[in-house]
Parts: C-alpha cells; sequence; structure tokens
C-alpha cells in the first residue's frame, strides 16, 4: 500500500518541475510592457525578462563596432539600451534642448547588473519601432528680457566706473 | 561709538562682500560665449541679464561699504559666509529664467548644491537643457570647489589686506605659500593646469566611446570639472552610467581621487617631492579607511550577491565607494538601487565614507582624512600613556608636510569640528525622519549632504518638504564652510542684536 502510496510522487514532482519550467518560459517570453522607474525599482524581478518600453530618444548615440547605446527618457527617467545599429531607424532625431526626439517602442531583454557590460543595468535590444519622429523646438528670444539685460548692463557699468573712481580718488 | 564702530564692521563685510561677487561676475562670460557659439541666443541673454544684475549688487555692495580699516578676521570669516548666501540668491537667476525648476528655492538649492560640490539636483528634466546652462552648472561646481572667496582673492590680489581670514572663512587653512594672494593663484594655478590635461584626455575618451567631437569636448570638459571638484554634477540625468565605458569610469576615479588630495600635497608634488605623497598623514588616512571600507562593501555585496562577478564588483561597488569617500557624488548605478539592492550593511559603509570625506585645502567635503588621523594619533597617544608608566613622556609624531609632533590644540581643533559634524548629521537626520523619509534613507541622505557629497538615495527631489530644503541647503553651506565662518557670522549678528537692544 505504502508503495502505491509513493508510486506517482517522482512523476508529479517532475510534472510540478516541468510546470515551472514552463511558467519560468513564459514570463521569459512574455513581453512586459513597463516604465523606466518601474524596471529600477523592481530590477530583481524583472532581470531577464523581455520588456517593452516607450519613451523619447535622448542624448547621444554612442556607436561601438556593430552595436550602438542609445538612452530613452520614459516618464522622466532614462534608461540605456544596448542596440544593433541595423535597428536604429535612418535620421534619428536625438532629444536634447535644440530637437525633440523620436518616440520609439523598444523591446529587449532587460539585465539589473547585465555581465556583458559590467554590472550595467541596460536593456538589450531585440526591436525598435519608431512611434513619431522628433522635430525642432524653437525658444524664441523674450524681448524683455534683452531689455532688462541692457538696462542692468549700462547700471552695473554705471555702478562699477563709480566704485572704481572713488578707489582712485582714495588713493 | 562703539555703535559707529559696529557700522563700520558692516561696512567692511558688504564692501569685501561686494568685491567678490564682483569677481564672481566675470564667470558669467563663459556660459554667455558658450550660448553664443551654440546658437541658444535665449540662454545667452538670460545669462547678460544675469550678469548685469550680480555686477549691479556687487558694485553697489562696494559702494554702500567702504574699507575703513584693515579687515580682521571676524571680517573674513563674516565675510565668507554673507558673499556665499549672496551668490547663493544671485546666482540661481539663470536657473530661474531657463525655466527647468518649479521655484526659486529648487533654483538656489542647485546653486548651494553646485557651490559646495554637492552635486545633489532639483533640476527638471536635465537631458534637454542647454549647453549654455550646462556650462553654467559645471562651472559653479568648478568655481566652488576652488571657492568664490579664493577667486575674488586671486582677482583682486593688491587691494585686499588681512586676506587670510577670508582664506580661512571659506574652510581652507593650509597656506601653500606665506602669501595669501600667492597661494591662491597657486590653487588656480594647478586647478587650471589638471583642467586641460582632464579634458583633454576626457574629451579622446569621449570620441573613442561614440561622442561626436563637439559633444565629447564639452562632455569631457563638465565631466572633468565635476570630477576635479569632487562635485558630482554630470551632462545627464544617468550620471557616469549614461557612457557604459570602463575607459570613462576609470578616468573619472583618476580625477576625483586627485581632486580629493590637498593642494599643499599637489604643491609639494608638483616641485618634487613625490615621497610625500607616501608619508602624508592625510593620504596614509584615506588609504586606510578605503581599504577597510572598501572590504566591508566587498563582503557586503557578495553575500547578497549583487554583482556575479568580481570585475562588476570592482566597477560598481568600489567605483561608487570611492566616489563616496572622495565626496564626489558620480553614480554608475541608478539612486533606487541603493536602497533595493546593496543591504545595510554596504550602506553604513558608504555613510561613514561619506562622512569622513577627502583631505583638508582640497575641493573635498566631509569630516576630513586629517582630522580622523590627528584623532587616531591622539587615540593612540593616550592608550600608550595608560600602559606606561606614570613617569613615562608619550610624544606622537605625524608626518604633513614635515614632521610634526601631535599637540593638544591640534587634537582639540580636530574633535571640535568632528563634534560639529556629528550634532549637525544627528539633527538632520532626526528632521529628515520626521518628515516621514524611513530611517536608513534618511542617514544615507543626511550623509551625503553633511560629507557634500552627493549621492543620493531617492530622498532629495523637487517634491521634497519645503523646510527640509532649507535645512539641506544649511547643511551644505555650514559644510562646505566648516562651521567656522558660520559660527562667527551668529557671533557678529548676536553681538549687534545685544547692542541694538541696550
Amino acid at each position: 500500500m505504502k508503495s502505491k502510496l509513493w508510486f506517482p510522487l517522482p512523476l508529479l514532482i517532475m510534472l510540478l518541475a516541468f510546470q515551472g519550467e514552463v511558467f519560468a518560459q513564459e514570463q521569459t517570453m512574455s513581453i512586459v510592457k513597463t516604465s523606466a522607474l518601474k524596471l529600477i525599482d523592481n530590477a530583481k524581478a524583472y532581470d531577464g525578462h523581455q520588456v517593452e518600453i516607450t519613451g523619447e530618444l535622448i542624448g547621444d548615440v554612442m556607436v561601438r563596432g556593430d552595436y550602438a547605446w542609445i538612452s530613452i527618457l520614459n516618464e522622466g527617467t532614462a534608461i540605456s539600451a544596448w542596440i544593433e545599429k541595423s535597428m536604429l531607424p535612418p535620421d534619428t532625431s536625438i532629444g536634447g534642448y535644440a530637437r525633440s526626439g523620436d518616440i520609439v517602442s523598444l523591446r529587449g531583454i532587460f539585465h539589473r547588473a547585465c555581465p556583458e557590460h559590467g554590472g550595467d543595468l541596460d536593456i538589450h535590444a531585440t526591436s525598435l519601432e519608431l512611434v513619431s519622429k522628433g522635430a525642432s523646438v524653437n525658444h524664441p528670444v523674450n524681448t524683455s528680457v534683452v531689455l532688462i539685460s541692457l538696462t542692468l548692463l549700462v547700471i552695473g557699468v554705471i555702478l562699477v566706473s563709480a566704485w572704481r573712481r572713488r578707489e582712485r580718488n582714495e588713493q | 561709538m562703539k555703535s559707529s564702530a559696529r557700522l563700520d564692521d558692516i561696512r567692511i563685510i558688504v564692501y569685501f562682500s561686494g568685491k567678490i561677487l564682483i569677481g564672481m561676475s566675470l564667470i558669467y562670460w563663459i556660459p554667455i560665449f558658450t550660448s553664443l557659439v551654440s546658437g541658444e541666443y535665449k540662454v545667452m541673454f538670460d545669462f547678460i541679464l544675469s550678469f548685469g544684475l550680480i555686477l549691479s549688487v556687487g558694485a553697489g555692495f562696494t559702494l554702500l561699504g567702504k574699507a575703513i580699516k584693515r579687515p580682521s578676521w571676524t571680517h573674513g570669516m563674516v565675510t565668507a559666509a554673507v558673499s556665499w548666501i549672496m551668490a547663493m540668491i544671485l546666482a540661481a537667476f539663470p536657473y530661474w529664467l531657463s525655466g527647468h525648476y518649479l521655484s526659486y528655492l529648487d533654483c538656489m538649492f542647485d546653486v548651494m548644491s553646485g557651490l559646495t560640490t554637492t552635486g545633489l539636483v532639483m533640476i527638471q528634466d536635465l537631458d534637454h537643457i542647454s549647453n549654455g546652462l550646462n556650462m553654467w552648472r559645471h562651472l559653479l561646481t568648478f568655481v566652488g570647489g576652488q571657492g568664490i572667496v579664493v577667486l575674488a582673492l586671486a582677482i583682486f590680489v593688491d587691494g585686499t589686506g588681512g586676506s587670510y581670514g577670508f582664506y580661512v572663512g571659506e574652510g581652507k587653512d593650509e597656506r601653500l605659500f606665506p602669501s595669501v594672494t600667492h597661494t591662491v593663484s597657486s590653487i588656480w594655478r594647478i586647478s587650471l593646469v589638471y583642467l586641460v590635461i582632464g579634458t583633454a584626455l576626457l574629451w579622446v575618451a569621449g570620441i573613442a566611446i561614440g561622442l561626436s567631437p563637439g559633444r565629447a569636448f564639452l562632455h569631457g570638459l563638465w565631466v572633468y570639472m565635476a570630477a576635479w571638484s569632487t562635485g558630482g554634477f554630470a551632462p545627464m540625468s544617468q550620471s557616469i552610467l549614461y557612457y557604459h565605458s570602463a575607459l570613462y569610469e576609470l578616468l573619472t576615479f583618476l580625477f576625483f581621487m586627485v581632486g580629493s588630495f590637498n593642494f599643499a600635497l599637489h604643491s609639494a608634488v608638483i616641485r618634487g617631492n613625490r615621497k610625500e605623497l607616501f608619508r602624508n598623514i592625510e593620504t596614509l588616512s584615506f588609504g586606510t579607511t578605503m581599504m577597510i571600507l572598501s572590504f566591508i562593501v566587498g563582503w557586503a555585496l557578495m553575500k547578497l550577491k549583487v554583482y556575479p562577478g568580481i570585475g562588476m564588483l570592482i566597477r560598481k561597488g568600489y567605483y561608487q565607494l570611492a566616489s563616496a569617500h572622495t565626496t564626489t557624488g558620480f553614480m554608475t548605478i541608478y539612486a533606487n538601487q541603493f536602497a533595493n539592492e546593496w543591504g545595510n550593511v554596504g550602506l553604513v559603509a558608504m555613510v561613514v565614507a561619506m562622512l569622513i570625506g577627502g583631505s583638508a585645502c582640497s575641493t573635498a567635503g566631509g569630516f576630513k582624512g586629517l582630522r580622523i588621523g590627528i584623532l587616531f594619533k591622539a587615540i593612540l597617544q593616550d592608550t600608550k600613556r595608560l600602559l606606561n608608566p606614570s613617569s613615562a613622556i608619550s610624544i606622537e609624531k605625524f608626518h604633513y608636510h614635515g614632521e610634526r609632533t601631535l599637540a593638544d590644540q591640534q587634537v582639540r581643533n580636530a574633535a571640535s569640528i568632528v563634534l560639529l559634524y556629528v550634532v549637525m548629521f544627528t539633527a538632520v537626520v532626526l528632521a529628515t525622519c520626521a518628515a516621514g523619509y524611513p530611517i536608513m534613507e534618511s542617514i544615507f541622505e543626511v550623509a551625503s549632504i553633511t560629507g557634500n557629497v552627493g549621492l543620493t538615495i531617492g530622498v532629495t527631489s523637487p517634491s521634497m518638504p519645503t523646510i527640509l530644503k532649507y535645512i539641506y541647503i544649511f547643511v551644505m553651506w555650514a559644510g562646505r564652510l566648516e562651521f567656522m565662518a558660520i559660527l562667527a557670522s551668529i557671533g557678529f549678528a548676536a553681538s549687534l542684536f545685544k547692542r541694538s537692544r541696550r
């Protein structure tokens, strides 16, 4: 009786183990749409998972051989991705002071401490989709700022001259 | 009679504060030029307006005040404290005009953070700011590292008698040469020579890691200025992680290590006395604490399996530790990773590193290695006295630009400053906890603020309570000026108040 009871146990264990593997595979294979901040805050939970984030390309495209580092600004937090150069859209617009960057949707594998890149927190991109193109940003000169600038400049020069004159007289 | 003497004191302080502001106004031309070259005309006019403002206020002060007599020690101390506050208020104007801040208080916080070489920020959308504004941020930290009073003393060499009080008021007490003017010009010469070398190296490294030549130059210049001044500002919100480069990390590591050394040590090494580097009590003290804390951080990170390889442990663990110990604040991990991944032992080691800080008369903050070395020697001497017969005379010596005998006065001075730091640290930790932040995070953040470090665990943000912003500004200011100027100012203000009541 006892042996009969024990008989299905290894099978059960194997089944559970197998189920666990399937679950783990599903976890790895399924793509989690998330934000940069959630990735950083839950880095251990997301480590090694396929993720998708959408945001603005900012800063620089730092080309390293066939690959490049890009940065994506998502909800105020920037995160870097290691991407094949060929995946980047032609005429990429990178966000900065004078331009808004392309809005892209990036999919890839998230690393809490990437073994390939010295422990950096990064995403290894598997695909990049352009959502919308960036454009130049106009920063018009404010006329009142110009007028106040010139006025203060004149006042400053007059006061400095008065101070220097007083110094000379006292000497 | 006495009230007229006090009025004379005020006029002297106002006069020299004005001179310091005029000296500081000259650096506005660097972001003006940067904006012009970058085609950022709106930013250029923001800086011209701010230049006009500081020049007018500075010149107005010099006219209102007068150098009636040779400035005393107290005048120097109070002037240093006052001019730092005035500089904070006025240098915040370009920040305010940029539209990247939620309030003027946030602007002043960032100026104080820059001038004190702390490196914590309140700025919004850092990744979209202009070259002119980025130049201003890093310039403030570079000038602040050397000292705005040191800058003014270097410019107005001819007209400032009794300048040692001003110099000491800014938290520096080491004379590289007998004359203060010679000392301050030497500090600037050393800094500018390193600036050229450091920028050139980071420029080449920037091009090698994929930045365009123009961006590589600007990033090289800014990152160098922040590294040398142990400031911790970076052009991008991801700090040094942005570059994903071991070469960039290595170079910044070297620069902030060198920046945390005493200017007198630089001067000695440049003059050929390389032995000083290995015998000086400060470098020995720094080396010892760094080694002990490296072991603790390494053990803590390995135990928690934070980084799966020794290479990663060095690049992440030791880089952050060295950044903390030199009070730089560069990061190659995100702020939240400290709280979520490093564990309490690792964080406590970082707190100790941040509180100890770098060398005296350097750009670094904290208690300073010299004081830790002196206190250690004092404990050693006391232990020897206990063990030896009462008739035995115990003399403790240490090497600090020559052999020196440990004197009780030195121990007392070192202990007073360390005690003031500890009292302030404890009080501000309590204030941060009272504002609702967890204890470990409060300890970490306040250690960073007290030591003028700039590493963050996420407490410092535009959404933090306003009262905490004021407290942190005060702590950065007091920590940078090493209390003496603040205490002198409080004493001076109290004496004015006392007389007005009589």
